[in-house]
């Protein structure tokens, strides 16, 4: 079992490489991934150093000579100054650094990207494997409810959940705090995410469902499948030893190409209001400010568009190829 | 294949393109060929809820319906405190301005031929003050005797309302208090007559179907007449030939067209599409100033931007807390560099306006500021404050400044709620906010607009905050005759309003728009409400080209 | 065949009363009420006008009552608009559904030939140039690209407008906006479908056999490789011709997709309701359609199904 499943992982990256757009597609997503998460860590302001000034004036002072700036530090008058040595990228309608700004943002959207494809496929694996493991009439009601599911139109309910669910955010958030005592800042930069979360992964599980049904059902006849049922193994081993391991491949590859579709879902809802809460960004929101400033301002626009862009083409071209990769048909070419 | 597809692609656009010019040989932009037309062409920024008068409660409306009818007094193409007759040929009121006279137009007509009579003024007041109507803006018509008692269902009697026709045009007003501004109350839109021969024959008077306003069924007494009304697309006004100043009239029709998005509407007019746009985004204005600069008007508007902080929260009861927040506020510099539409920073909750001068309580002054917040005893990092703002571009980013401004003067962080509009009016009117950003325009040129709403248990007050010194000096105010004197009750109330600070004025509001220069007559008015009867369509050389 | 379509039918009833259930919930769960303003209503009023839309009774009798003025063929009266839903969503249906065929004409033209030209070329240039603009097409939201469209492309046509309706060409900007990212699906979901095909057995032997390639192509490739475009284009062209809020708004164009969001900001529950209803239908009409199609394309599909 093992070997053989490393030599199919082995055998996909092998393929993975070969395929060249793939590659450069991966390296330029995980370049845009650790510069998220890392340049805003190592770059981020160290505590109040000058006993003598208060906290905000010895932050003034760090921001003025530090190499990267507060996403959220305003300075009206120096709005939308143009690339810099001190702003890489400019700033912003209110004089905050882009650069900051756009990596910030991109922590919010991939976090999004990432948690709502993690839920919906949680939801969607759960469902499927279930549907297609046990069969039968159980799997043809579950697949019925699947079908009738995708009926709705997903923008609809998602702005109808968010809106509802970010009416009650706000409570959650003071429980938050209050009884749990967690950094208000903490919870007021993702507590608006939730009902994200919550909408995106709630309709957005139903392809991963059929997907994954459609792999239990044609792994469950296969021989050594069998072979542990007649040993007399429970269920639930079954299911998460043999079944899950080798529906991974589809699995990961449909994965992939969610992210950006959640990613773009949560640019949408930005531009409807319904996103990421204030003073935050996200890409989305940054999109849709800049398309405010199109005509005054258009590196406020462009440059968060191309990062945008690239980034998602990246993702769907590595899902493309990964599929390449792991599809044994596809191999015999 | 890819790149002949895009070929052909492109083939098939300069083909269209060809077939375009041929097919349209002039050159003329939709604006010129309006103005040829005589038809000025507005962005009203959204459909319209209906076009009832006594039924609707926005701008929106009231820009069309301005048109379509007219109320006893009417509005002065560029002075604001003077009215010239409108639907009333003249009127007189006793000295204390309890009881008016109205003498209607004798030639005044219904746009079917019908005469205007004091019978549809009494029918119209009777239905938006109907208890079974339910007209939301009902209470624009309590200053009348016995109004409000009429409109809750405790008066059953509509006789008891202080309204009587003297003859079929000469009708009597009286009211519940010296009421010197009613000229002005007149020229809103609660105040106009309505048909009720036509609303009659549509379901009669409480029947709330919107038949009598569709196009064809209207039948309106003002300067223009509805000829078409296409849901969510346009909204069409020609001139009216039974108007009894009919000769002063000039345009031949108005379009109002419902253009929600700002960016759009700008857009529409750098490509001469529109007359005059709704408003103009604040992220455009200097781009159109340095552009456009003949077209960009940036006009006082009677409104005044504040934030309500609620007071019934047990930090936010502290009144050195509630100082400390307002004068850290530089709102100057949110005028200067987000709204950049010319607005003033306001001193006070009341912008100037004739003989009432604004307060000059509220200013920027970081040291008075932190000053306050030591006298609070509080600890500006053990605060826990949330501001409570709308899901609009600009409430975000003015958002965005206020936080940055406490934070850097008060070490105070406030965290931002943006809410979508009627998650935000609830919580609002629910007490369930900290600080919240608001504004309010003016129904009509008297300060009370701005001042009754903080009595307690108003619906609009929304702070918790009451007092009964400030209802007494309102209360003082509407007793007293001498105009010159009810304003400096209604100055001094004010005075008590601000110097306990359950609201911090931001500014006071400009209008800002786009004009084109063939729209003659068109003056800044205070509550930007033109009299379309004086604007004229002039054929210009000159077209707004960046 | 027959059975086939009633079943769907059937499934289609329960999707939309399901759906209609989903939103009368919901929009009643969300803070605020139609009547919620900046303007406070007096008590007194506010109750007077929920007592005309039967607000004041319970949700089950609400749902009730509006299920018999459904089966009495009306839609209710849009709260904030004191006018039949009926009414608001004929003078809407028209504009979109220009829109929505326009774009779905657009999406089929570029989308279908590039997915096959791309899958015929994989891993060439033609493929990636292909693909990259295809993905383009989904990276970048319809509120950049809209924008871009207007100011770039009509700003500097004279017979294009930036925004506005009843032009003769008024229709084609926000259809290329709509079609583009469609395309840019169905460029993708063509291209899996035909590489799927091709890879199969029976195209090999027809190669083996000397059949020339274009008609492989047309006669047989296709003719499999185009099912998972045609059970996408179904459900899409629904989504399409109900309209697209961003689309609507940057354009200025009287459809309905900017009923969806203004009606749930609005808290105007018929008009809501309303809308949703006939989304529900439109899919599920897309989706039969797309059933019919995919059984003519392919006869084997009516044995098994």
């Amino acid at each position: 079992m093992a070997s053989k499943g490393s030599s199919l992982w082995h055998d996909a990256w092998m393929r993975l490489r070969k395929n060249s757009m793939a590659t450069a597609s991966l390296f330029f997503v995980l370049l845009v991934i650790a510069s998220c998460f890392l340049i805003p860590f190592v770059g981020q302001l160290t505590a109040p150093d000058d006993p003598n000034l208060s906290e905000t004036e010895n932050r003034t002072l760090q921001y003025n000579d530090h190499w990267f700036k507060p996403p959220n530090y305003q300075n009206l008058e120096n709005k939308f100054s143009a690339p810099s040595g001190s702003h890489l990228l400019g700033t912003d309608q209110v004089g905050r650094d882009l650069l900051a700004r756009l990596l910030y943002g991109g922590q919010i959207s991939i976090l999004v990207g990432l948690v709502s494809t993690t839920i919906a496929g949680m939801i969607g694996i759960t469902y499927g494997a279930l549907s297609g493991y046990i069969g039968g009439r159980t799997d043809s009601l579950m697949m019925r409810t699947v079908d009738i599911l995708y009926g709705l139109p997903f923008l609809v309910i998602v702005i109808l959940i968010s809106l509802l669910f970010s009416a009650y955010a706000k409570e959650a958030s003071v429980f938050l705090i209050q009884d749990w005592g967690w950094d208000s800042e903490f919870v007021a930069k993702y507590a608006n995410l939730v009902p994200l979360f919550v909408a995106i992964g709630t309709i957005g599980w139903l392809t991963m469902a059929r997907i994954t049904r459609a792999q239990a059902l044609s792994i469950k006849k296969l021989e050594f499948i069998e072979a542990a049922r007649s040993l007399g193994l429970p269920h639930r081993i079954i299911m998460l030893r043999h079944i899950l391991p080798n529906m991974l491949g589809p699995i990961i590859v449909y994965a992939t190409l969610t992210v950006p579709g959640f990613i773009l879902a949560e640019a949408t809802l930005s531009y409807l209001g319904l996103g990421v809460q204030s003073p935050n960004s996200s890409w989305g929101i940054l999109l849709q400010e800049g398309s405010n400033y199109m005509e005054t301002q258009p590196r406020l626009l462009i440059v968060p568009s191309v990062l945008f862009s690239l980034t998602l083409l990246a993702l769907n071209f590595l899902g493309d190829g990964l599929r390449d990769a792991l599809d044994p048909k596809a191999a015999k070419d | 294949m890819s790149f002949t597809r895009i070929h052909s692609i492109f083939i098939l656009l300069s083909l269209a393109a060809l077939a375009g010019l041929l097919g349209s040989c002039d050159s003329q932009t939709p604006v010129e060929r309006a103005t040829e037309a005589n038809i000025l062409v507005l962005g009203n920024s959204a459909e319209p809820a209906a076009l009832d008068p006594q039924i609707v409660t926005g701008v929106i409306e009231s820009n069309i319906i301005t048109a379509l009818f007219e109320g006893l007094c009417g509005q002065h193409p560029s002075n604001d405190g003077k009215h010239l007759p409108g639907a009333a040929a003249s009127w007189t009121h006793n000295e204390n301005f309890t009881v008016w006279t109205f003498s209607l137009q004798p030639n005044g007509k219904w746009s079917d031929g019908t005469p205007v009579t004091t019978a549809d003024f009494l029918y119209a007041y009777e239905r938006i003050l109907h208890p079974e109507f339910g007209a939301k803006y009902a209470s624009m018509l309590y200053y009348i005797k016995g109004a409000e008692a009429f409109n809750k269902g405790e008066a059953k009697d509509f006789s008891g309302v202080g309204l009587r026709a003297i003859d079929s045009h000469t009708l009597e007003i009286t009211m519940r208090a010296p009421i010197p501004f009613l000229p002005d109350l007149t020229k809103h839109y609660t105040w106009y007559p309505v048909p009720k021969h036509t609303i009659e024959k549509h379901g009669g008077m409480l029947a709330k179907n919107g038949e009598w306003t569709k196009a064809g069924n209207l039948v309106s007494n003002g300067p223009f007449t509805l000829s078409q009304w296409v849901l969510f697309d346009r909204i069409e006004c020609k001139s009216s030939p039974t108007y009894w100043d009919a000769a002063t009239v000039k345009l031949s029709g108005i379009h109002f067209l419902p253009i929600s998005n700002a960016y759009t509407e700008a857009r529409m007019f750098y490509n001469n599409q529109l007359h005059v746009t709704y408003t103009l985004a604040p992220e455009l204005i200097s781009y159109s100033k340095d552009k456009y600069p003949e077209n960009t008007r940036l006009e006082t508007y009677l409104g005044s931007n504040f934030l309500r902080l609620n007071v019934t929260r047990p930090q936010l009861s502290n009144e050195h807390l509630r100082k400390a927040l307002a004068h850290a506020v530089n709102s100057q510099s949110i005028i200067d560099n987000i709204l950049q539409g010319g607005q003033e920073q306001a001193t006070g909750l009341v912008p100037n306006m004739g003989e009432y001068k604004a307060a000059k309580v509220m200013f920027y002054d970081p040291d008075l500021a932190k000053e306050h917040l030591k006298k609070s005893g509080l600890n500006p990092a053990e605060l826990s404050l949330t501001l409570l703002t709308t899901d609009k571009e600009a409430a975000k980013v003015i958002a965005e400044a206020l936080q940055d401004m406490w934070r850097k003067t008060l070490g105070i962080t406030v965290n931002i709620r943006q809410s979508e509009w009627k998650s935000y009016q609830k919580a609002m009117s629910d007490l369930d906010y900290d600080i919240s950003t608001g504004g309010w325009i003016g129904d009509y040129p008297d300060p009370t607009t701005f001042l009754d709403m903080w009595k307690k248990g108003d619906g609009n007050n929304r702070t918790g905050w009451s007092s009964e010194q400030y209802e007494q000096l309102l209360g003082t105010a509407e007793l007293t005759e001498e105009p010159v004197q009810r304003i400096r009750a209604l100055e001094e109330a004010e005075k008590v309003l601000l110097s306990e600070t359950p609201i911090i004025p931001l500014y006071w509001y400009t209008q800002c728009y786009l004009k084109h220069q063939s729209v003659k007559g068109w003056h800044p008015l205070i509550l930007n409400n033109h009299p379309y009867k004086f604007i004229s369509l002039e054929k210009t050389t000159s077209s707004p080209k960046p | 065949m027959l059975s086939t379509i009633l079943s769907r039918l059937g499934q289609g009833c329960i999707v939309v009363f399901l759906l209609l259930a989903l939103t009368f919930v919901l929009i009643r769960l969300m803070p605020g009420d139609p009547f919620t303003s900046d303007k406070a209503l007096p008590p007194h009023i506010k109750e007077q006008n929920e007592k005309r839309f039967k607000l004041n009774e319970s949700n089950l009798v609400q749902f009730t009552a509006y299920l018999k003025t459904l089966a009495q063929g009306e839609m209710g009266i849009s709260i904030t608009r004191e006018q039949p839903v009926t009414k608001i969503i004929k003078s809407s249906f028209p504009a979109s559904a220009i829109l929505g065929i326009a774009g779905i004409i657009i999406a089929v033209c570029v989308g279908v030939p590039a997915g096959i030209l791309s899958a015929l070329k994989k891993n060439s240039l033609i493929d990636y140039g292909t693909m990259i603009l295809a993905m383009l097409g989904i990276s970048v939201p319809s509120f950049v690209l809209a924008p871009v469209l207007a100011s770039g492309i009509a700003g500097n046509i004279p017979f294009l407008k930036v925004a506005g309706w009843g032009g003769a060409l008024d229709w084609f900007l926000p259809a290329l906006t709509l079609g583009l990212a469609t395309a840019a699906y169905l460029a993708r979901i063509t291209r899996g479908g035909m590489l799927d095909v091709l890879n199969q057995d029976f195209i090999r032997t027809a190669k083996a056999k000397g059949v020339p390639a274009l008609k492989i192509i047309l006669k047989h490739a296709l003719r499999g490789g185009i099912i998972p475009a045609i059970a996408y284009v179904g459900p899409a062209f629904a989504m399409l011709i109900t309209g697209s809020f961003i689309v609507e708004t940057i354009f200025q164009i009287p459809g309905m997709g900017q009923h969806f969001v203004n009606a749930t900001k609005e808290r105007d529950f018929f008009l809501l309701q309303g809308v949703v209803i006939v989304l529900g239908v439109l899919i599920v009409i897309g989706n039969i359609a797309a059933d019919i199609a995919l059984v003519a394309i392919n006869p084997r599909l009516r044995e098994t199904s």
